[in-house]
């Protein structure tokens, strides 16, 4: 089963060791050289002698490393994008954004509707640990749907519906924000997420409809 | 020195633009995109063009101060605010414009 | 070298001086100046929103009063001071280090210098406005830019100040590419011409082709703004960010590059050798800066608008010229007999600090992992360690190497070592708490927060950073003022350096080279001169 979070995590667990072990090297690399080569008296500077043949080999050394980040990167991002390869979802959600709230609906569950009420943001409910396709359009300017737990983010752009899965872990209030600059009350287009185990959630489809 | 060699590496950049824009076309691409490389590398070909007709400079003459230069500036700003703010900034830009372009022709052939 | 006629008829001074000067050395520091006092405002304006952040609910202003203070500080620091400034470098340096008399086209240099002033002024203009300045971020993406989502005549002021301070910059960038292109001194070659000015070179290139998009898109959302559909639906919006990413991505490089010339020449210079790999960096900074054309679009990647794939490809790609340039700043270090005066603590703190930067850089290239951070202060804190930690840093090693050249003074060393250091802590406090303030959900440009999210602490250690940041900047006015005030005489070659711009008084003369220049044998004309009065060394050697 896929999931944005599981294919974040596999590109993340390469992608943070070698940039820790890169900024390692070059820190080293640079202290190694201050402090062997500080002026000292009678210390005279070597001609300098350009090394072709090194600085090609590094050069190649750093493509393989882009090679191999690219290939990882460009699986997963596929495996995250390609709807057609999820499955059938198992929810539906219509998620309409607008300033400055949001309003979820389930296309399973007529007259069912999350909307934001003043000073009361609205709870997103969905089945957990299995697909979300979640449908998105934006009323006036560009907003974005940000799950923290799920790191994923996706824009509601404007005339298109904009179509995503997502597997969401367990959790009564997953936080949401809006991550797309929509002006004077953007701060406050926030969102939870209330992510049901299967018995729960029937429970809850059930009372709501 | 001539402007050959400067030529020649601004062509190298030319061409490499051109690569990764022809690189583009292998992916979803669209008009704006494609437009706005086709113009970059454009303005390139004719930099260097103009580089390879440049020859050291004969004896020139240099200004020490240019109040056309200053009339100018003020000119374009009025008329860049004449967009937003109203026709007649617009209206004195454009005067002042002409005024900065005679200016600044006399200063050039002082 | 070029020839100069015409001794000066009238003497230039005070405000004709400063008004309508075209010396190429004097635009270059009045563009300075101006640069740098947009830096002091702009970063009053980071203070502000510093303190505002650092703990759950509005203390300092409101929201729509917050929404100005980003907008304007990103604006203020990006249009107005970082690329400016990059430029002011060149359009005083690349002259001097050809072995020119004076840029090319002095007069549409002024006129640049101009544009720039009055873009800025226009931008902050709108503060006097009734709705305020400009409250739509840097990127003014549309439609939020719009008439219906940012109304007002300060937005329109802002459009109009920022196409014209780009426009300004644009002057100066041609200027320089002209004075490279035919202005070099006789056995100037390509392969002979100074690291700082090849820098120059790629950074003038992607203005005089990036920079005409973003008045472009300006064009456009003025006139949208008034009534004329310019960027209509899925299409119009995607259009814009397109027209304005080819800008917005290479102008960082334009923010970056110069100051990579800068801090390679130092590096070489106080580590009394040449530079290590010059022709590899001649061609990697060619490779970077086309590269840098080509990634606009990982600004879009949660868009849905653009090709993640080509993208993600091209970005990451930046990797490998980039790791040149660290390998002839190790390699330039590694032989010589390293002096660690103030230059050189900023330029090794430029390449070390934007490492942090870079890499954060090759992180978000990769959408799956943009997709969570893209737009939370994982970005801040990518953007403020390659700007901030990074190019100022460059900035900085540039001011302290170059001062003595402009002013004919030094500036103090103990003074200087304690403006690094400082610097150093602000900075890392301010913004290494920012990279987990925003991989744990913390949108970018949102006015307050809950306390019920946790970020109080972290957010109040960043504001701490920010005061200790601005404190540096203070160090650094009472280092310039001290050392006007007890002037210590600099001499034409107080670093034995190695570039032509040495080779002449401090300050230069108005046609910047009064004896004649020496011979042109390779990128350091004055090593080769060092070297051949003491009769040892070559030309860097070639290997076997």
């Amino acid at each position: 089963m896929h999931s944005t979070q599981h294919e974040f995590g596999r590109v993340q667990d390469l992608y943070l060791p070698v940039g820790l072990a890169v900024l390692g090297i070059v820190v080293v690399a640079f202290a190694f050289a201050v402090v062997r080569y500080r002026a000292r008296p009678g210390r005279v500077a070597r001609p300098t002698r350009d090394r072709n043949l090194l600085e090609a080999a590094i050069a190649t050394a750093i493509a393989g490393i882009v090679a191999v980040l690219l290939v990882t990167t460009l699986r997963a991002n596929a495996k995250i994008t390609d709807t057609a390869r999820h499955g059938r979802p198992a929810f539906a959600v219509d998620v309409l954004t607008y300033r400055w709230g949001w309003q979820f609906t389930y296309p399973s569950l007529p007259g069912v509707v999350d909307r934001t009420a003043p000073n009361r943001p609205p709870v997103l409910h969905v089945p957990a640990g299995q697909t979300v396709r979640l449908r998105m359009r934006t009323e006036d300017v560009v907003h974005a749907f940000w799950v923290p737990a799920v790191r994923f983010k996706a824009d509601a752009w404007p005339d298109t519906t904009r179509t995503f899965d997502l597997v969401f872990p367990e959790g009564s209030a997953l936080s949401g924000h809006c991550a797309q600059f929509c002006g004077l009350k953007h701060s406050d287009m926030v969102f939870t997420v209330d992510a049901m185990a299967p018995a729960a959630f029937r429970a809850w489809a059930a009372r709501a409809r | 020195m001539s402007g050959r060699g400067a030529a020649g590496a601004i062509a190298l950049w030319a061409l490499f633009n051109a690569l990764l824009a022809a690189l583009l076309l292998g992916f979803r691409n669209n008009l704006v995109q494609m437009l706005s490389w086709v113009a970059a590398v454009a303005t390139l070909l004719v930099i260097v063009v103009l580089a390879l007709r440049s020859a050291d400079p004969r004896a020139r003459r240099l200004p020490e101060a240019s109040a056309g230069a200053l009339i100018l500036a003020i000119a374009v700003t009025l008329l860049a605010l004449g967009a937003g703010v109203g026709l007649w900034a617009a209206l004195i830009g454009a005067g002042l414009a002409v005024i900065a372009l005679v200016v600044l022709g006399r200063e050039a052939r002082e | 070298m070029s020839v100069a006629v015409r001794t000066p008829t009238a003497s230039l001074r005070g405000l004709t001086g400063y008004a309508l000067g075209t010396d190429h050395k004097s635009v270059a520091v009045r563009t300075f100046c101006t640069a740098f006092g947009f830096f002091l405002a702009g970063g009053l304006l980071a203070v502000l929103m510093r303190t505002e952040l650092a703990r759950p609910g509005m203390q300092l202003t409101s929201r729509a009063g917050y929404d100005q203070l980003f907008t304007m500080h990103g604006s203020t620091m990006i249009y107005f001071f970082v690329t400016p400034v990059a430029l002011s470098l060149g359009t005083y340096l690349v002259p001097l280090q050809v072995g020119a008399a004076e840029i090319a086209a002095p007069r549409v240099n002024l006129v640049g210098f101009w544009l720039f002033v009055l873009g800025g002024l226009i931008a902050w203009s709108g503060f006097l406005t009734r709705n305020g300045a400009g409250a739509a971020a840097w990127t003014a993406e549309f439609p939020q830019s719009g008439s219906t989502g940012t109304p007002g005549e300060g937005m329109d002021l802002w459009i109009s100040g920022v196409a014209l301070g780009v426009l300004g910059t644009m002057l100066l960038a041609g200027c320089m590419l002209a004075t490279i292109v035919g202005r070099r001194a006789p056995g100037m070659t390509m392969l002979r011409l100074p690291v700082f000015s090849w820098a120059m070179l790629v950074t003038c290139l992607m203005v005089v082709t990036s920079f005409p998009a973003l008045i472009v898109a300006m064009g456009g959302l003025l006139l949208e703004r008034h009534g004329v559909s310019v960027y209509p639906g899925a299409y119009g919006a995607a259009a814009y960010q397109d027209l304005f990413w080819f800008y917005g991505h290479p102008v960082v490089y334009v923010m970056f590059f110069p100051f990579v010339g800068a801090a390679l020449q130092v590096i070489a210079a106080l580590s009394r050798r040449r530079l290590f790999g010059y022709k590899g960096v001649a061609l990697s900074l060619l490779l970077f800066a086309a590269l840098s054309m080509s990634v606009w679009g990982h600004h879009m990647f949660t868009t849905g608008q653009v090709s993640n794939d080509y993208f993600s490809l091209t970005s990451t790609a930046l990797a490998v010229p980039a790791g040149l340039e660290y390998v002839a700043a190790v390699g330039t270090l590694i032989g010589g007999a390293i002096l660690l005066r103030t230059p050189m603590l900023f330029a090794i703190g430029f390449f070390v600090q934007f490492l942090l930067g870079g890499l954060s850089g090759i992180y978000v290239a990769s959408p799956p992992l943009d997709y969570h951070v893209h737009d939370s202060y994982v970005v801040v804190a990518h953007f403020h360690y390659t700007l901030l930690a990074g190019s100022v840093f460059g900035l900085f090693a540039a001011v302290y190497f170059w001062w003595p050249k402009v002013t004919g003074f030094m500036l103090r060393e103990g003074l200087g070592k304690l403006h690094f250091w400082i610097f150093v802590v602000g900075t890392n406090l301010t913004f290494l708490p920012q990279f987990f303030l925003g991989y744990d959900g913390m949108p970018r440009r949102i006015a307050d927060y809950s306390p019920a999210n946790g970020w109080t602490t972290l957010n109040e250690l960043s504001t701490l950073g920010s005061y200790i940041v601005a404190l540096s900047v203070v160090v650094f006015l009472v280092n310039v003022a001290v050392s006007w005030l007890v002037p210590r005489e600099a001499g034409p070659d107080p670093w034995e350096a190695q570039t032509l711009e040495w080779a002449t008084t401090s300050p230069p003369p108005r046609y910047n080279f009064e004896a004649a220049l020496p011979a042109i044998r390779s990128a350091e004309p004055l090593l080769d001169l060092r070297e051949s009065l003491a009769g040892v060394g070559a030309p860097r050697e070639e290997p076997a």
